[in-house]
């Protein structure tokens, strides 16, 4: 597949507000239609990144290519304004002065005003907002200054379209529908795309490929499953999903011995039987079964709805979590049945 | 450096430029030319455009003119240099012809027009004349003093007249070189005694005007005021009431009559050491000290011309003959930083 | 890059004559600087300070409040009283102090000649700043403290104290600073009230003793005083973070208040625009309508055409140059610029006449050398292109007044998010289209305001104007101090009032565009 952005052995000195960290060794690539996604808690570095892609951060060493061509190196920076790369802020950064019309025209200067106006009407109508072409942005609400923002930035057909945070400022309610939205919207202009985000549920349901970061390094890249369920170290574990950690010792050729029980057929690695090893237990590994005979302590509860993530305690020592229909409703120390389904064995050396 | 620069810079760069020539042409520089004359003034403009004018009517020549503080003016024919484009300094006190003198910034007047300015108002080595004369007086209250009482300065500072006396604070130069006068005629320990004496009967702390003195006096607030005459007859000569009528329940009275004569400093002119005007500034300079325009300063200010012999306004003929103390006059300005000192020194604010 | 070398080289050769004034402090003592340390720098200290610490509390008051109850609330005659509100900038704190005098001279009960009256007479005509600066602040919270006090049911007060004056502080702390350094930099009203205090002090040592080394040396030490509260100031306002000022701005409808709580709010909005402008206007149109002949003469309206002129080509190139500086510290942001316009802001501290000696002596020399130049080489005398012409006055006004306007494009432009400009060049777009068509646009009320202040302040500057003028270029503040300083107040009032009318005009106007369009008034 032809690759629309590569990003090979980059490293950056400082971000811009001096806070020091530094990015290192990030090999990136993106193919023509991709929508990648940056996600790593906040100073993680994910953020400068994207700017150093935009252009508007100089890196310290490798390189960025976009199609084909190389737009940052140490030591010549193609200006941002050159390089057909377009962003949504966290903000949005509509312009508070201009009307949505010619927010989205403003970049527009080569169209005629016949086009322009033909432009405005087919984007607007992409994302139902055809009412608003002379209102201002502030007399928009959030979800529909994050569409503007967007129509604004796919206006001017760009090779590629970074989002940065885009969904951490809109309510729980309307993010989900408007995530689904914005993926559609991508996938219908097929542009190669870029989302940064701190939330792995955002990273899940958009993004093709999603880069880890933490503290300035690429942990691992992957599609949503393979992060979630191949995770490439702990960090990456514990920051994708829910899961707790039980001590393992491998005994024999590939088998894994567990408080939970033997695992058979694991493939040993490069483990060694004396290494002290974790396993990760995630929620969707642990089965309520009122029949088991294996019972745990439930800890303490909390209701997602259709459902309840049980916090269990196993041999009074061994923590577990565990999602139940929620018309299992059990008291806290009560002791319930559970059984082992684990598909994916995570482990790691302690 | 104007190539490399971007699309913004050139667009800054030129706004400024066209603004900056835009001022500029509004502005027109001043060179100065044959037919003209260029004045610095530290009299103020009501009190000496007017008789230029006429000088201008009468002669064809052009003045030009800026006023402002006589020692802003000073400072800036002492920077501008040979390159100077004013002809003459005209000045509101003594000492500052005298820091002029000090500092070679002037130029020898005609011998012929300086003698006839009497003696002891006019430099000795031609470089300034005297235009008018400006008294330091005494204004009291009718109904609390009587004038027997008063005599000299040194009588003013006797314990006597304790609570009494108003005058302006010491930043005016009329104070200054009051003070300087009597560090010339005493000796500096001899007038520290006395302006100590002058400061420990003030009826308040120096404030205001020469006018709010006078006024102060109306009110109550003390008996005697130190007030230059002019002041006080323009007060006399008023259309507003109120200050005519706080004038004429006070008198004047001038100090040192059986001495040395009252404090006198005078407005006066010096002629650029490089004017490119010269003979049009002597000119002007003449002008200034003829019959009408010694007039002028009595009717219009209430000055005393410097000039002998000149009948002035009939209030100012009402005063009789007053004796001046001229001979501390060349020394005002070389003592005026000792003044202040000494005004310091005793606390006069 | 290129515009910051331009804006570098600018400010550059504007700081020289500050570093030339500053640099006074490492020759030798002056030969009367010992006196005065004995005799009289304290009561210069001391009364500077309590004019400064004062002037900075009452206009906290008068202005604080002011702006608070017309942004917060509706009571009576509210739209003409906030317009009105700002006229008392028009009124020079000298003139002022004169009139007050006149009008008091016949009361022996109030006396202003001392350190409270100047205080007053100063406090009354620049509470403007902290009024102006202040509505702006409050204006931008106000919707959110409403609904605030409304959920958590708190009194008006309590409100006022805990939520609008510190959401407000940044604001008020800039205005309060402004109105101290031009009381710092007041030498007319404190001379005619009798306190003494540096400013008078300096001249004293300079024109009375005619010792520049000291009296450069005195200002150097004033100035270094100063420097350090507005480094404090500064301090403190990093800390704050502004809030977002271009999102959700509704209309925001004021809070009725019942008739005898409106009509208290009314009474104090009406003191200081009392005491500011109304008495001492109406004074000033009395003695030059029924005492003198001034409109009469027409001298007074080529003077008033003059002012105009001077005034508007001053503040244009003020607010010009203020922007050319605080747009290259946005788009490259570099230590040295920031510091050189730290050191330029401090103008507004320096007593006029002290920056027209610094103004003119490096121009004079460069205008000696010139001419030396073109007299040996070219036989042809220039004359003095700088020093003798408008360029060396609207220089020394752009030291001493772009503090006001430097500062206030600097809070504006830390109001326009980052994004905004980077989302315009990711679109390809030139600078000059970033500035032109949104970084203008947004600076609307920043950019109005200081053209604004600048105007009045120019219209009303004297020490500068006077001495650096050219021949035969009289102004109304000239005009109006000469004849006041000769106490002939009522020939002055004529001047005086085309003064406050040349200022009432573009107040009214910019008043009109700042909060009419956006349905703030």
């Amino acid at each position: 597949m032809n690759k629309r952005l590569v990003i090979s052995d980059l490293a950056m000195a400082y971000s811009r507000d001096g806070k020091g960290f530094s990015l290192k060794n990030i090999n990136f690539d993106l193919g023509d239609s991709e929508i990648g996604c940056f996600l790593g808690p906040s100073g993680c570095g994910k953020t400068s990144l994207l700017r150093a892609v935009a252009g508007l951060e100089p890196i310290s060493e490798g390189s960025i290519l976009s199609n084909g061509l190389c737009i940052s190196t140490a030591s010549s920076v193609l200006p941002a304004s050159k390089r057909k790369i377009a962003m949504v802020f966290q903000d949005y950064a509509l312009f508070p002065n201009l009307t949505i019309e010619k927010n989205i025209v403003f970049g527009l200067d080569k169209l005629t005003k016949e086009e322009k106006f033909n432009k405005v009407e087919s984007l607007l109508s992409l994302v139902n907002m055809e009412k608003y072409r002379n209102s201002y942005p502030h007399e928009l609400s959030g979800g529909e200054q994050q569409r503007v923002a967007l129509i604004r930035a796919l206006a001017t057909s760009p090779d590629i379209l970074l989002l940065d945070e885009p969904f951490s400022s809109l309510d729980v309610e309307i993010k989900e529908s408007l995530i689904k939205d914005v993926k559609e919207l991508l996938k219908n202009f097929s542009i190669a795309s870029i989302i940064v985000t701190h939330d792995q549920f955002e990273a899940f349901s958009i993004a093709d490929k999603i880069a880890v970061i933490n503290n300035g390094e690429i942990l691992q890249t992957g599609t949503a499953y393979e992060i979630y369920h191949e995770p490439s170290t702990k960090f990456v574990a514990d920051f994708v999903g829910l899961g707790t950690f039980l001590p393992a010792k491998l005994e024999g050729k590939d088998t894994l011995n567990t408080p939970l029980g033997l695992i058979k057929n694991f493939s040993r690695q490069n483990f060694k039987e004396s290494d002290d090893l974790e396993i990760l237990i995630r929620p969707d590994d642990i089965i309520h079964d009122d029949t088991s005979k294996m019972k745990a302590v439930v800890v303490d509860k909390h209701f997602r709805g259709a459902e309840f993530l049980y916090e269990l305690k196993y041999k009074q020592k061994f923590p577990l979590l565990c999602y139940a229909l929620s018309h299992h409703d059990h008291k806290l120390g009560e002791s319930i049945g559970i059984e082992v389904d684990c598909e994916h064995c995570v482990v790691f050396k302690k | 450096m104007l190539k490399k620069m971007d699309y913004l810079g050139k667009y800054f760069l030129t706004l400024l430029l066209v603004i900056s020539f835009c001022s500029a042409l509004f502005a027109h520089q001043h060179k100065s030319s044959a037919g003209e004359v260029s004045v610095f003034s530290g009299r103020k403009e009501a009190l000496i455009k007017p008789l230029l004018d006429k000088f201008s009517e009468s002669s064809g020549i052009k003045v030009n003119l800026i006023t402002a503080k006589s020692a802003s003016l000073l400072k800036r024919l002492e920077l501008e240099g040979p390159n100077t484009t004013a002809d003459v300094l005209i000045t509101s006190d003594v000492g500052r012809l005298h820091i002029g003198v000090e500092k070679d910034l002037f130029g020898k007047i005609d011998n012929n027009i300086v003698s006839l300015v009497p003696k002891g108002y006019a430099d000795k080595d031609l470089y300034w004349v005297g235009l008018s004369k400006r008294i330091r007086s005494i204004v009291y209250s009718k109904e609390k003093v009587d004038p027997k009482e008063l005599s000299n300065i040194e009588d003013l500072s006797s314990p006597k007249w304790k609570g009494k006396i108003c005058v302006r604070s010491s930043n005016n130069i009329y104070n200054q070189s009051l003070v300087a006068s009597y560090i010339y005629l005493y000796g500096e320990k001899r007038a520290l005694e006395i302006v100590q004496g002058l400061v420990n009967n003030f009826a308040k702390k120096p404030s205001g005007n020469d006018r709010a003195q006078v006024k102060s006096i109306a009110k109550g607030e003390c008996t005697i005021a130190i007030v230059n005459h002019y002041y006080y007859a323009r007060m006399l000569l008023s259309k507003d009431k109120d200050q005519k009528e706080a004038a004429e329940k006070t008198d004047i009275f001038f100090l040192n009559q059986n001495s040395q004569g009252s404090h006198t400093n005078i407005s006066g002119i010096g002629l650029s050491k490089f004017s490119k005007n010269r003979d049009n500034a002597q000119k002007l300079i003449s002008f200034l000290l003829n019959n009408d325009s010694q007039l002028w300063y009595a009717k219009v200010n209430n000055e005393y011309p410097v000039m002998n012999d000149i009948k002035t306004t009939n209030l100012l003929e009402g005063w009789g003959d007053i004796k001046l103390d001229y001979k501390s006059i060349p020394y005002l300005g070389r003592l005026n930083a000792q003044a202040v000192k000494l005004m310091d020194k005793v606390g006069w604010r | 890059m290129h515009l910051n070398r331009l804006s570098l080289f600018i400010i550059i050769v504007f700081v020289l004559p500050i570093f030339a004034l500053l640099s006074s402090a490492f020759f030798p003592y002056g030969d009367n600087l010992y006196h005065i340390y004995d005799t009289v720098l304290y009561d210069y200290f001391f009364n500077s300070l309590s004019l400064a610490i004062g002037v900075a509390f009452i206009t906290f008051l008068l202005g604080g409040s002011t702006a608070f109850l017309t942004s917060m609330y509706n009571f009576p005659l509210r739209r003409l009283i906030t317009v009105m509100l700002i006229l008392p900038l028009a009124i020079p704190p000298y003139i002022n102090a004169i009139t007050y005098s006149g009008i008091l001279e016949n009361y022996s009960a109030i006396d202003i000649h001392n350190l409270f009256g100047s205080v007053l007479m100063i406090s009354f005509v620049v509470y403007p700043y902290v009024y102006l600066l202040a509505r702006g602040a409050f204006i931008e919270q106000s919707r959110e403290i409403y609904e605030n006090s409304q959920v958590l049911g708190v009194t008006n007060a309590k409100m006022f104290f805990k939520v609008s004056l510190p959401l407000a502080r940044p604001a008020i702390i800039l205005g309060v600073t402004l109105s101290a350094m031009e009381a710092l930099a007041d030498y007319g009203t404190v001379e005619f009230l009798g306190v003494a205090t540096f400013t008078t002090g300096i001249f004293r040592t300079w024109i009375g003793m005619g010792d520049t080394i000291s009296a450069a040396q005195m200002a150097t030490f004033f100035l270094t005083i100063v420097f350090i509260f507005v480094l404090i100031e500064q301090n403190t306002r990093r800390k704050i973070k502004y809030a977002e000022s271009t999102k959700h701005r509704r209309k925001f409808n004021r809070i009725s208040v019942p008739k005898h709580i409106g009509f208290i709010f009314l009474i104090i909005c009406l003191i200081p625009l009392l005491f500011g402008f109304l008495i001492p206007f109406f004074q000033l149109l009395f003695w030059a309508f029924f005492k003198s002949d001034v409109f009469s003469k027409n001298e007074l309206w080529d003077i008033t055409f003059n002012s105009l002129s001077l005034a508007t080509i001053g503040s244009v190139i003020i607010v010009l140059i203020s922007l050319l500086f605080t747009y290259s510290q946005r788009l490259n942001p570099t230590l040295f610029l920031n510091r050189m316009l730290k050191v330029m802001t401090m103008g507004y501290a320096i007593p006029g006449p002290v920056i027209a000696i610094a103004v003119l002596v490096p121009f004079s020399y460069l205008d000696g050398f010139l001419n030396n130049i073109s007299n040996n080489y070219f036989n042809f005398d220039i004359g003095l292109i700088f020093s003798g012409t408008f360029f060396v006055l609207i220089f020394a006004y752009c030291l001493r007044f772009s503090t006001i306007s430097i500062r206030s494009l600097t809070d504006g432009f830390g109001k326009i998010n980052y994004s905004i400009d980077e989302t315009a060049r990711l679109m390809g777009i030139s600078e000059r289209k970033i500035l032109k068509s949104l970084h203008i646009p947004l600076l609307g009320t920043p950019l109005l305001t200081s053209f604004l202040i600048v105007f009045v302040d120019i219209m009303k500057e004297l020490p500068l104007t006077s001495v650096l003028r050219p021949f035969n270029f009289n102004t109304l503040s000239v005009k109006a101090f000469e004849l006041a300083s000769d106490e002939l107040i009522i020939d002055a009032s004529g001047a005086s009032i085309m003064i406050v009318f040349a200022g009432i005009i573009p107040i009214i106007f910019i008043m009109k565009n700042i909060y009419g369009k956006r349905n703030l008034l």
